[in-house]
């Protein structure tokens, strides 16, 4: 039988799966970030004036900026005049049919096991996949389309739809907001935009996948879901990233409205490379997720799996402003080697009878560290609102670490809150049981990781839970099936 | 510089018991470290830094009597921060004081404690070894169970504004059981702003019961306890903010050694105006250590109430049990609590846990009471009696636990 050591001696040594390299040719913007960088992204863009001059107060903004220390991570600060801004493939993507598509792109695709046109026919997902920074494929947009459904890369519906973008852009994300969102707002390359029009209910999961491929590119992704009055949607994110030496920066905004009766749900799957066995390489994760309940009755539920990136840093957050309005959070983070993951949500409660439910497992293997960092807050009006927080935290290995930092604020003698966390290894017991029932170490291990996580990964969408449980699999192989 | 430094290095100081290289180097620290406001992560919900920008006076210290007294052969009163020998008195047999106004050598006072003592992890620390001109060591005999606790008063009346630092050292030798119970209580309003600092060592085999009773008018404090815990020692603690304007309490725990036992215990109870905040951290550095963190709040007006607990278990603390809870209830609609228990944990052999819930009193409890002929006034009472009770069973002292029903009693009329 295998001892602990040996099985965490296995797991270390597992290494990343998705780690290739695909060779599309890529434009790339000389390294560097100043205010000209800015006016030529948008220029490349063809970016109507709004947008450039939106840009411009960002980057203005930004330079006021500090980077932010009080995350519980190591890092050195990126440097950010030694990366470029900006990616595209050369074959400027423009097809009808997915047999133009560059063949490399398509083989990175099924090595992934995001086969498009099997997707299409098989699972019914509309896919709008993102290679380095700009659409390449853009499915089932007609059908969509029938329904008053947009559902498109974010540069389209800049000169689309620039009322909705005027709008919504950085309403509930301001570019003021944080260092990295502020970044993000001058440079970002693109992103996906969904709106759901009144009283309708989007017939798939819209799902997009990102990718970073440039050598020392920054991806500076945005994201954009407005859901109109009774409207729902379901929509999918999911990442890998090949293998790199330096690490690459990752800031990307979202940011959700819901109006009256209106419900988002939104999924996450990050399995960006997280850095080799000395913690060298791997991607840097610094994003800014936001939603806002703004009518009554509306809900917004954030679903993730975090198994990637070398830094992860992302609170997907829910501003309650509607009455009776409610929001989800249910998250999985695995950290391995020297991975480093501070996350964790925002519920901030200002509707009466707003409701929120916060559910976080985090499991850390080898010398990585995981924190859950949450806030709480109850305003004064929101009377009646209601909360409830469980992070519990899973041990595999002496040299890991596992934190919990919850700020919960109440200013309201009507509002309940309620938080628990508990932080432990595999009990022995639970262990000895399972072989006591001809149950091996490894599958034991796994049963009970599996069982951990099993509340989280039920909230997944089915054609993410299968993936989900693949990358689990991933990130703790060896002990775990 | 800020007024208040001016005003410190104005004053004479008498303290032998700390070098001179020691104090100029907490002087040097003092300037170096940021000011208590906001953005610094552990003074989040209490901006202190107004206090650095007032015109402080040198004051006299009269006499006056306090609110509550407990009777003990062991003694010793601080008025406005400085020792009043003659109200002070004690068992030669069990306690040995030294005032920090003697040098510590020439006391054969192990200079591993005065080290030990230099607490720089904040501004308000750092001018406490700067400048702390009051307090005394005690120190409890090894192998001896005192027969009386040791009172500590802490009177306060100043009508004028000043400051002042006060340190004491508490040493229980090896074996020693002994019990401090430190009682804050003045009866007019007092415009001190006091700085105390005790560190209290936990030898082998001792243990301390301590509990901090803090009712007092009007009054800004920062009260810091740093605690050193040796191989198989027990410390526990009892704090009750009961009355105040500004208190911040600061209690550091430090496990040195193996197989220490800490019990922190907690009530805060803010109405009108007032703002209390805990801030706690026990450091887990060595293996099976046991801590039982258990606070309850209560906030009515416009009361803020501040709980931050945190445990931080270092590399190799295997076999460590550590939970915390904080539960609280808000009264009114402008009352805030802020909760934030955390964990921190870098060992996988550990079993701990938090919880915090942060509510109001059951209607339905309520209404139950009220249907059986209890008034509401009554029934409310009953209640948050029954939501403290676990809290207060754990006081030793049946006089100081009547006072602390009381005293709630009282606030929630």
């Amino acid at each position: 039988m295998n001892t602990d050591q040996d099985i965490i001696q296995e797991i270390q040594n597992t290494d990343y799966k998705y780690g290739f390299t695909s060779d599309i040719e890529t434009d790339i913007i000389a390294p560097g970030l100043n205010e000209d960088i800015v006016r030529q992204i948008s220029k490349m863009k063809n970016e109507p004036e709004f947008m450039l001059e939106w840009r411009l107060k960002a980057f203005e903004h930004w330079k006021t900026m500090e980077h932010p220390k009080w995350a519980n991570i190591n890092m050195e600060i990126p440097h950010f005049q030694d990366i470029s801004y900006y990616a595209q493939p050369r074959n400027k993507p423009k097809y009808d049919s997915l047999d133009e598509v560059d063949p490399e792109i398509l083989k990175t695709f099924q090595k992934l096991g995001i086969p498009l046109e099997e997707q299409k026919i098989l699972a019914g997902v509309a896919v709008d996949a993102v290679i380095d920074s700009v659409s390449i494929h853009t499915s089932f947009k007609s059908q969509l389309k029938e329904m008053g459904i947009i559902f498109c890369s974010f540069s389209e519906a800049v000169h689309e739809y620039p009322e909705l973008i005027k709008n919504y852009l950085g309403s509930v994300v301001p570019y003021t907001d944080n260092f990295y969102a502020c970044l993000n707002s001058a440079v970002f390359s693109d992103g996906s935009f969904v709106y759901i029009p009144k009283n309708t209910r989007c017939p798939m999961e819209l799902s997009t996948y990102f990718r970073i491929n440039a050598t020392n590119t920054g991806q500076f992704e945005r994201t954009l879901i407005i859901a109109e009055e009774g409207s729902y949607v379901s929509y999918l994110e999911g990442c890998t990233a090949p293998m790199r030496d330096e690490n690459q920066l990752h800031a990307a905004v979202v940011e959700l409205i819901t109006l009256n009766n209106a419900e988002i749900k939104y999924s996450t799957v990050q399995n960006w490379y997280p850095g080799d066995k000395e913690g060298k390489g791997g991607i840097y994760n610094f994003v800014t997720k936001r939603g806002i309940c703004k009518g009554n009755n509306s809900k917004i539920s954030w679903t993730q799996i975090e198994t990637g990136s070398a830094l992860t840093w992302k609170y997907p957050s829910t501003i309650l402003k509607g009455d009776n309005s409610s929001s989800e959070f249910y998250s999985v983070a695995v950290t391995n080697n020297h991975q480093q993951a501070d996350t964790g949500t925002k519920m901030i409660h200002i509707g009466k009878n707003t409701k929120s439910t916060i559910v976080s497992k985090g499991i850390s293997l080898g010398k990585s560290n995981n924190s859950y960092r949450g806030l709480v807050r109850m305003a004064k009006t929101a009377e009646n609102a209601r909360n409830f927080s469980q992070c519990d935290s899973l041990l595999i290995g002496s040299q890991c670490g596992a934190h919990t930092f919850p700020y919960i604020d109440v200013q309201n003698n009507t509002a309940i809150v309620e938080h628990e966390a508990t932080t432990s290894k595999i009990a022995d017991d639970q262990i000895f049981y399972c072989n006591q029932r001809g149950i091996s170490k490894e599958d034991a291990i796994s049963l009970i990781v599996n069982g951990f996580a099993k509340e989280v990964l039920n909230k997944l969408p089915m054609e993410f839970a299968i993936e989900a449980q693949k990358l689990l699999a991933i990130s703790m192989e060896g002990s775990v099936g | 510089m800020d007024s208040l430094y001016n005003f410190l290095i104005s004053k004479k100081s008498e303290n032998l018991a700390f070098s001179s290289t020691i104090r100029e180097n907490a002087i040097e620290t003092y300037k170096k470290l940021p000011l208590p406001v906001k953005k610094q992560e552990d003074w989040k919900y209490s901006d202190l830094s107004n206090l650095f920008d007032i015109e402080y006076n040198e004051v006299a210290n009269n006499f006056e009597t306090n609110l509550f007294k407990i009777e003990s052969k062991n003694k010793l009163v601080f008025i406005n921060g400085c020792l009043k020998s003659e109200l002070s008195n004690f068992n030669n047999k069990d306690i040995e004081i030294i005032p920090i106004s003697e040098n510590a050598v020439a006391t054969n006072l192990s200079i591993e404690y005065i080290n030990k003592s230099n607490n720089l992890d904040n501004k308000f620390s750092a001018l406490n070894t700067a400048f702390a001109n009051n307090g005394v060591i005690i120190k409890f005999k090894k192998n001896n169970a005192l027969s009386e606790p040791l009172v500590i008063e802490y009177i306060n009346n100043s009508k004028v504004a000043t400051f002042e630092n006060t340190k004491n050292i508490i040493i229980a030798e090896e074996g020693s059981v002994s019990e401090v119970i430190e009682i804050h209580s003045n009866k007019d309003l007092c415009m001190l702003t006091s700085n105390i600092v005790t560190n209290i060592f936990v030898n082998e085999n001792a243990s301390i019961d301590y509990t901090i009773l803090q009712t007092e008018k009007e009054c800004v404090k920062i009260n810091s306890h740093y605690v050193h815990q040796y191989k198989n020692s027990k410390f526990t603690a009892h704090t009750f903010q009961l009355d105040g304007n500004l208190i911040r309490n600061n209690l550091i725990i430090n496990h040195e050694n193996t197989h220490c036992e800490t019990s922190l215990n907690g009530i805060f109870f803010p109405i009108a105006n007032q703002h209390f905040d805990n801030f706690t951290i026990v450091n887990h550095t060595n293996e099976h250590c046991t801590t039982n963190e258990n606070y309850r709040g209560l906030a009515n007006d416009s009361g803020v109430g501040i709980f931050t607990g945190k445990i931080f278990v270092a590399k190799g603390a295997q076999k460590t049990l550590a939970q915390q809870s904080n539960k609280n209830i808000v009264l009114s609609n402008k009352a805030k609590i802020h909760s934030k228990p955390q964990l921190e944990i870098y060992a996988d052999d550990v079993s701990c846990s938090h919880g915090s819930t942060t509510g109001q009193i059951d209607k339905d409890a309520l209404f139950y009471c009220q249907s059986r002929g209890i008034s509401k006034q009554d029934a409310l009472k009953l209640l948050i009696n029954a939501f403290l009770v676990t809290n207060i069973r754990l006081i030793k002292h049946k006089e100081i636990a009547t006072f602390v029903e009381e005293k709630i009693n009282l606030k929630l009329a």
